[in-house]
């Protein structure tokens, strides 16, 4: 678009005497005058046409306006300067004159005619600028407040045809106050718009629909999506610590499989806590999203904003939309960034001569008998030096396994842009990274751990009539997966119990080494020697929405109906094999200095071929009636939907599983608001799932919720200038949850066939008949139920710079579907009966901060901060009740740990002796426990809530965003509290299965020896096998699992209305660095505290610096 | 316009038509599936039924996984101090923490037998086929499986809760779930009358369909019944069961003041036992395994490696015993190293002229011969052919494994199956146990070599007689039965007899030099088979047998190496250990249940 389309009606040559004759010349300091005469087109004068003069040179701007006599006069151009002159005047079209030039003399004079506006199909064009002049793409310009309408270009310029009635242009903005302009007779209407104050008109996303934020009562968080696109390749790793109410810990950091568990205001119940997910509208799963795609994330916390969910809505539910197109030239963005990973911390092991003599240390404390070392001196001493690497090894079995670094990419463009009648969004998206396994350069194969991911989404909107709407979206991804032939686990596994001195990684001679116990394995074997796997997964999603308006029966109402395809494919194609493995016989080399072996394990050459599939289609069906009206100062809104989805598991492997998943159900909203002050809504959900029985299939969830926004009242204007914005909510309703895990359709009792069996037959016939009996008892099953209340308040102070949101929640589960524990195991039945019989509250805060303030022209500071703090208490936990108060399990948070409480180190063994009974072989350097009970021995019943358990409590986060003209810099932190790690396992006990197996911790020199009797030392006596209690949990074994890190840095560079840009169509350029997981704060240094419980063997999470540069056309 | 509200239309009546369909939408389990009550209609479900019930007794064949009853007693040491034999013998075991606790899979078999037994009447079609006779014969099965758990829980944990005839229904309130234990006696009484009914229906042999079936073999017999019923009443006749007045057994009680083990002695009770081991013997159809070349240490042999022979009673078939086999093999022969005979089982073998080595002119302890160039140590010669089949001692010959050749093994410091050459696969009293192992199973490379599966004797008639003979000598002695089993045993094992045979031996001169050597007898023969560990607690010599015991000196070579010192694992017996602990999480749920005592 441009100035050329608007028509120029001077005829210069026509009046050129005219314009001789009349100009009068002022030639001092270079400066000259500019005199002319506006005229009609039948030749009057016209009075009082505003003319506003820019210099093109630096876009000063001059304003005058013509006299009766239609003359007018600027007396102070720069002679060889162009000018651009715009004419103005009520009731006839705008017209102008472009680059004149100044001249000196009598030259600088122009006469023009304006014509009366003819309206029909006028045209008018402009600018928008926001308050600082820069230019706003992307506003909605709309013609007397009708839908039809258009966009700004990235420009902020738009062109829109009016119609002859039309009375006004409507600007609106997200973010921006909504700026209505009459339309007169002016073809260039230039705006300025202004940030909003208040957000009065922003719209929130609710259940099945969206609602103005002002008068919802409901607890939702909306996160911003900028936020999500980090490089990662789940975004379940990042929404904790970014959302208030939104509990998470992230447990492995291997490719493809490193996504977190996540929880809506934590753990409400024994069974599936975890919240119901919804991509545009359709239960999907929340990985595998390309976070570029996302228009927006809610978060809907409360009863109000879930009951319509029923049975599906008790955790919490997590809305997504994607992105659709806007009206408007074609927007293109492209982006591709690419990093190197490192894990954040590495478990650091001891070395093999600090093995060997920890290993004698442990034989003699558990045998004083033996005078006796496992591990002589010199063969320390020769592991030590390294002589002989194949008969004394020293390995670390980390490095053999592990690169220290990896890599990581992502590549994005999309499309979007439309017309008034149809819309598109466009997108690809491509992620990529490769682990940090080693792989075997010789084998044939590949084995590397990588994960490759592509998105795509396609978003349609079409009107197709002026009632009637259509959305098409059609959003996919594929991945690959590559692995190693044996697990990820089983590789750390692997490296964790194998000691270093144990095997060389390969014998000298070629020979791949494998001990002669078949419950270790080399690990560089296993990770190289394996064969790969491969898995290939895919996803198709699909959903189309028709939207009918219908004013013709009443105004405000309106029909939705959708209809959604999904598909789910995996495909896994595993090639394992094996090595011959041999074991060199503890002798001295022969006279040719070859070492005897021993053949350890016999190898499958070849790659076999194992194939493995699954997936599951989705149906989904939703239609809905929706009523939206305002009469005078009142607001009501209405919604009736009906739903229900089937969802089959394609490969089911047994008869049950292969039923369809299936719900149904109805929902309704009932909201009332007057005057945006005080504010009223019901929800209710009305549904079914096919797991339980027939009478306690249907279940009604109610919910209500009341409003106030005390900041409308007349009263509070006296103290508007410091708290601008002040609103109080409080909700109540019923929710429930259906995904209650134990048996499927558990209300069916079944039987378990293909378990144990017999074998009879003598004389060579094996008769084996395979066993069968309960499997499983059927009870009269129903969901749990929730009861949730919620309070919030909201305020902004401080000119709206600052804006302070609070919930308090408090949820009351019942029904909690439990396995009985009250029943002895002397009644002999198989599998205890389930029942809804667990009960759990939950209760907490969660608040978020905002602060957004503009330091200078150039400085903008925002801060933002969250935090979620949720206590869950076992109300009813099915089992039977403890003899003693200290073991109550009742009343105590959910995943309370217990253990026994440490008093410290046995001094002596007259100590042992005289202090209760521990049972095993204890002595001085054991760790003694209080005998709680008093009865003078250690057992079960001394056993005490210790700690607080392996999920936090409280999670936050925070961060500043700091830009600079064209920079920003913004920073996450990440914290997690009320948390710890309880030790213990397989290698993280020193020699629990035997002085063999098992590597050693670095930290093992901090312990307790007879020479060296420290009173706290991290480890207590070694000894040899489970001897005794020392590794029974513990307050000794439980450290503090909080930490802060920080998440995020960021820092970027945006370039924007470059000349050399314009001429390729670029708008924006922006360059960035993003850290990830950078730096940790964190008390427990024996792995990545985030990893949690047992001996820290998982694939460690990752730290990555990312480079990226993103482009928009 | 009006196509829009033709759509509009058409799309909720969809709605509607899904809405009302509802139910139908929502059921959808077809009500064709597998029930219980049509597992009780169908033959082959019902025999499933009953083959898990079956599938409850233990295989004990591995030993050093599955029980404690070889590695928990004073016969060997497992050298593994990863495995669950190494905590109990230290002592680490708690009602918290219970390793080898098998009394919820008891009772599991318990409920499933008696819930079969209420059912499988209802199974037309095997009466169709089979007739009533095959229907009462596999109730009879079940209802011996039931007896025999509840034997296999009183061995091990006393006194019982006894259940009769009960199922509980799982949705019963916890009211229901507080029983009491019953008295030993009485739990003695009723096993024993459960046993008694069955062997009246019980068949003989196996058999189907009116004729002997070997593919029935291991189903209940009636000798089965019988063969529990007498090892059941021997330990209830032993002194830690009748007139037991030990300090910690104040408190075990019923909560109607009785003793849960009787404190008054019974001498009755012997006879019970033994006329209880003389039916099993009056049967008829077992007989002590002798090889048909005459051959002792083949027979001896044969004992366990010939399936299904006419000494074994009850039968399981087991697939630990490979298990056991490579773990009893030497390093040398790609086996384990893990099972060492304690010292004082080595000196429990009688010399080749039937005496102990206490008594015997040919026992010497010390010094060597030179035995085809081996330098062997005079305590291993002239030993009765038992011990060459069940010890590996040091420069003894071994063939079999990876072994292809016959070679001596030894087990010095830094030989080839010595504790230098490996962390841990060596064995920590200088012997290996070959009792019963195949020596063709080889571990091969990686555990995929051979292996040699059979069945496992439970019962056989050799420990009936030693039952036998040893009730008789405590009720009645100088009882003639008691000689002639006795040396029965004996004659089988190559071993010269009392008062009678070749080379025989004086007779006992009363009854407690009888007891002495029955008890010799039954710790020799029955070695390694999982009695003894019940054995010395019946007997209530646990304290004194068990706590240090006693092997070569494994750190040394040469000469040093023969030196006996205390093995590097102590055998703890604590008061406690009489019987197993029962869980803390039983106590919590079932009240009135008592804890054995010292736990």
């Amino acid at each position: 678009m441009s100035r050329k389309c608007i028509s120029v009606s001077i005829k210069k040559v026509a009046f050129i005497f005219f314009l001789l004759a009349s100009v009068c010349v002022n030639r001092s300091y270079g400066q000259s005058l500019l005199k002319g005469m506006v005229v009609s087109n039948k030749g009057s004068a016209l009075k009082g046409v505003s003319i506003s003069a820019v210099a093109l040179k630096d876009g000063k701007i001059f304003k005058t306006n013509t006299n009766v006599k239609g003359a007018f006069s600027f007396t102070e151009f720069t002679i060889g300067e162009k000018y651009t002159l715009y004419f103005n005047l009520q009731g006839y079209q705008t017209d102008s004159i472009n680059n004149f030039l100044i001249g000196e003399g009598d030259n600088n004079s122009v006469l023009v005619r304006l014509k009366p506006i003819d309206r029909k199909n006028l045209v008018i064009t402009g600018l928008v600028v926001d308050s600082a002049g820069n230019p706003l793409s992307g506003v909605s310009v709309q013609l007397d407040a009708n839908k039809t309408g258009t966009l700004t270009d990235s420009l902020g310029q738009y062109q829109i045809t009016i119609r002859p009635d039309s009375k006004s242009l409507l600007f609106s903005y997200v973010g921006y106050e909504q700026q209505e302009v009459a339309i007169g007779s002016q073809k260039v209407v230039n705006i300025g718009l202004v940030q909003k104050k208040s957000d009065m008109n922003d719209v929130v996303i609710v259940g099945y629909g969206t609602q103005k934020k002002i008068t919802t009562v409901g607890a939702q968080t909306t996160v911003n999506t900028e936020e999500l696109k980090l490089p990662v390749a789940h975004l379940s790793d990042v929404l904790a610590g970014h959302a208030a109410g939104v509990m998470g810990v992230q447990r492995s950091g291997e490719p493809g499989y490193d996504n977190a568990d996540i929880y809506i205001r934590g753990i409400s119940t024994f069974t599936n806590s975890s919240p119901l997910v919804l991509v545009d509208g359709v239960q999907r799963d929340l990985n595998n999203i390309d976070p570029e795609d996302i228009a927006s994330f809610s978060i809907l916390k409360d009863a109000s904003a879930t009951a319509v969910y029923g049975v599906r809505g008790a955790n919490g539910v997590i809305i997504i939309t994607t992105k659709k197109g806007k009206v408007g030239r074609t927007a293109i963005n492209a982006q591709y960034d690419e990093g190197i990973t490192q894990f954040t911390k590495l478990p650091q092991f001891a070395d093999g001569p600090t093995y060997m003599q920890i290993s004698n240390e442990a034989h003699k404390n558990s045998n004083p008998l033996d005078n006796g070392l496992i591990y002589s001196e010199g063969r320390i001493d020769s592991t030590a030096k390294g002589l002989d690497p194949d008969l004394y090894p020293n390995v670390n079995w980390f490095d053999v396994i592990l690169h220290r670094a990896g890599q990581n990419r992502r590549a994005r463009a999309n499309v979007s842009g439309g017309s008034d009648k149809a819309q598109y969004y466009l997108s690809l998206g491509y992620y990529d990274e490769l682990g940090m396994f080693r792989t075997d350069k010789l084998a044939e194969y590949n084995s590397s751990i990588r994960f490759t991911r592509y998105n795509f989404t396609s978003n349609l909107s079409v009107r197709i009539t002026k009632t009637t709407k259509i959305d098409f979206g059609a959003q996919g991804w594929i991945s690959n997966g590559n692995y190693p032939g044996v697990s990820t686990p089983s590789v750390f596994h692997n490296a964790y119990v194998m000691p270093p001195i144990t095997i060389p990684v390969k014998y000298s001679n070629g020979y791949f080494s494998q001990p002669r116990t078949g419950d270790m394995s080399n690990p560089y074997n296993s990770l190289t020697q394996s064969g790969y796997t491969n898995e290939f997964n895919s996803q198709l999603m699909s959903n189309l929405r028709v939207t009918q308006e219908l004013d013709f029966i009443t105004k405000g109402l309106s029909f939705t109906g959708m209809f959604s395809f999904d598909n789910a494919n995996k495909h896994q194609i595993a090639r394992h094999k094996s090595v011959d493995a041999y074991l060199a016989i503890r002798a001295p080399r022969d006279d040719e200095g070859n070492l005897q072996y021993e053949q350890t394990a016999i190898g499958t050459e070849f790659l076999d071929y194992n194939r493995n599939n699954g997936g599951s289609r989705q149906f989904y069906l939703e239609s809905a009636i929706n009523y939206d009206r305002t009469f005078g100062k009142h607001q009501v809104t209405g919604m009736i939907l009906y739903n229900q989805q089937d969802n089959v598991d394609a490969f089911a492997g047994d008869f049950y599983s292969s039923i369809p998943y299936r719900f149904m159900g109805l929902a309704g909203r009932v909201t009332y608001a007057y005057d945006n002050k005080y504010l009223a809504e019901a929800n209710f959900g009305y549904n079914g799932s096919e797991a339980f029985a027939p009478a306690h299939r249907f279940g009604f969830f109610p919910s209500y919720g009341i409003g106030w926004v005390a900041s409308q009242e007349k009263f509070f204007n006296s103290v508007k200038d410091i708290i601008s914005f002040l609103k109080f909510r409080f909700t109540y309703g019923e929710v429930g949850n259906s995904s209650i895990g134990g048996q499927r359709f558990a209300y069916i009792s079944n039987v378990a066939q293909n378990i144990n069996g017999y074998s009879y037959g003598a004389n060579g016939i094996d008769n084996n008949i395979s066993g069968l009996n309960f499997g499983y008892y059927g009870v009269d099953v129903t969901w749990e139920r929730s009861k949730k209340f919620n309070l919030g308040i909201d305020i902004k102070t401080l000119q709206n710079s600052v804006s302070l949101t609070v919930d308090l929640f408090r949820e009351l589960r019942r029904g909690i579907f439990l396995q009985r524990g009250d029943v002895p195991t002397w009644v002999g039945i198989l599998n205890k009966p389930y029942g809804n019989i667990g009960a759990m509250n939950n209760q907490g805060i969660d608040a978020t901060l905002e602060v957004n303030k503009k330091l200078s022209k150039d400085w903008n500071l925002v801060f933002k901060g969250n935090i979620t703090y949720n206590h869950s208490v076992d109300i009813d936990d099915a089992q039977a009740p403890w003899p003693y108060p200290w073991q109550q399990r009742i009343g105590r948070r959910w995943g309370q740990r217990f253990g026994y409480i440490a008093l410290g180190l046995f001094k002596s063994d007259e100590e042992v002796a005289n202090s209760p009974y521990q049972p095993g072989d204890t002595r001085a350097g054991d760790i003694k426990y209080k005998d709680l009970n008093g009865d003078g021995k250690i057992d079960a019943t001394d056993q005490a809530p210790i700690g607080y358990g392996s999920f936090p409590e409280i999670i936050y986060g925070f961060g500043p965003t700091i830009n600079w003209k064209n920079w920003s810099l913004a920073a996450w932190f990440k914290g997690i509290d009320h948390v710890d790690i309880g030790l213990g396992g397989d290698a993280f006990q020193p020699f629990i299965y035997g002085l063999e197996r098992g590597n050693l911790f670095s930290n093992i020199t901090d312990r307790w020896t007879p020479d060296n009797p420290d009173t706290h030392p991290f480890y207590p006596r070694i000894t040899e096998g489970n001897t005794n209690m020392n590794y029974q949990p513990s307050t000794w074994w439980t450290k503090s699992g909080a930490f802060l890190r920080m998440q995020t840095i960021q820092l970027n560079y945006d370039i924007h209305d470059k000349k050399w840009m314009n001429r390729i169509g670029l708008s924006h350029l922006n360059i960035y660095f993003i850290g990830y997981n950078l730096a940790t704060i964190s008390g427990f240094k024996l792995w990545d505290v985030e990893l949690g419980d047992g001996n820290g063997a998982a694939y460690p999470l990752l730290k990555t610096y990312n480079l990226g540069v993103k482009m928009m056309f | 316009m009006k196509y829009n509200i033709l759509n509009t239309v058409v799309f909720i009546f969809c709605g509607l038509v899904l809405l009302s369909s509802c139910k139908k939408y929502l059921d959808q389990v077809p009500n064709d599936r597998i029930t219980m009550e049509e597992v009780f209609q169908k033959e082959s479900l019902s025999e499933q039924f009953l083959a898990n019930v079956y599938s409850y007794i233990l295989d004990e064949g591995d030993p050093i996984h599955n029980d404690p009853f070889i590695g928990c007693a004073d016969e060997v040491d497992f050298t593994w101090s990863g495995n669950d034999n190494y905590r109990v013998n230290v002592g680490n075991m708690s009602r918290a923490s219970i390793p080898f606790d098998f009394w919820g899979s008891y009772y599991n078999g318990i409920r499933s037998a008696t819930y079969f037994m209420q059912h499988i009447d209802e199974n037309d079609e095997i009466r169709r086929l089979h007739g009533q006779g095959l229907i009462d014969q596999y109730k009879a099965e079940a209802r011996f499986l039931r007896a025999f758990f509840y034997f296999c829980l009183m061995r091990q944990y006393g006194p019982v809760i006894l259940l009769g005839d009960k199922v509980l229904p799982p949705d019963a309130s916890a009211d229901a779930f507080q029983l009491a234990r019953s008295p030993f006696d009485s739990c003695v009484d009723y096993v024993s009358k459960e046993l008694d009914t069955v062997a009246q229906q019980l068949p003989l042999v196996p058999h189907k369909d009116g004729s002997e079936s070997d593919g029935d073999y291991g189903r209940a017999t009636k000798g089965m019944a019988l063969a529990v019923k007498a090892r059941l009443l021997l330990y209830a006749a032993s002194p830690l069961y009748n007139g037991n007045t030990d300090g910690i057994l104040a408190g075990f009680k019923t909560a109607s003041g009785l003793p849960l083990i009787s404190n008054k002695k019974d001498p009755s009770k012997w006879e019970k036992a033994a006329n209880a081991a003389k039916d099993v013997i009056d049967l008829g159809i077992y007989k002590l395994y002798k090889d048909p070349s005459g051959n002792v240490m083949k027979s001896l042999q044969g004992v366990f490696s010939q399936a299904w022979n006419s000494e074994q009673i009850f039968v399981r078939k087991s697939y630990g015993l490979t298990t056991w086999d490579v773990h009893c093999e030497p390093r040398q022969a790609g086996g384990w190293s893990g099972v060492g005979p304690t010292q004082e089982m080595v000196d429990a073998y009688f010399m080749a002229d039937g005496k102990l080595p206490g008594e015997s002119s040919v026992y010497s302890a010390k010094g060597f011969t030179d035995v085809n160039g081996r330098q062997v140590l005079n305590m291993y010669r002239n030993r009765e052919p038992r011990f060459y089949r069940d010890i590996t001692y040091n420069n003894a010959m071994w063939k079999g494994g990876t072994m292809n050749d016959s070679a001596a093994i030894t087990f010095y410091v830094d030989g080839p199956n010595g504790k230098n050459g490996h962390p841990s696969d060596w064995t920590k009293t200088g012997y290996l146990c070959r009792k019963n192992v195949a020596s063709q199973t080889n571990v091969g490379s990686g555990g995929n070599g051979f292996q040699q599966s059979r069945p496992l004797a439970l019962f056989r008639l050799a420990e009936i007689y030693l039952d036998y003979v040893e009730a008789l000598n405590e009720y009645a002695p100088g009882n003639s039965d008691i000689l002639k089993y006795l040396n029965m045993v004996r004659e089988r094992a190559g071993v010269p007899q009392y008062g009678t045979g070749t080379n025989a031996l004086p007779v006992p001169a009363d009854q407690q030099e009888m007891r002495k050597k029955i008890w010799a007898e039954r710790k020799v023969e029955l070695a390694f088979e999982g009695h003894r560990f019940f054995d010395i607690r019946r007997w209530k010599i646990a304290p004194q047998v068990m706590g240090t015991l006693h092997g070569m000196d494994i750190s040394k070579s040469g000469d040093a190496f023969y030196n006996i010192v205390p093995t590097l694992t102590p055998h703890l017996f604590l008061p406690a250990y009489y019987w197993w602990p029962i869980s803390q999480y039983e106590l919590d749920r079932d009240q009135v249940l008592k804890q054995n005592p010292g736990w």
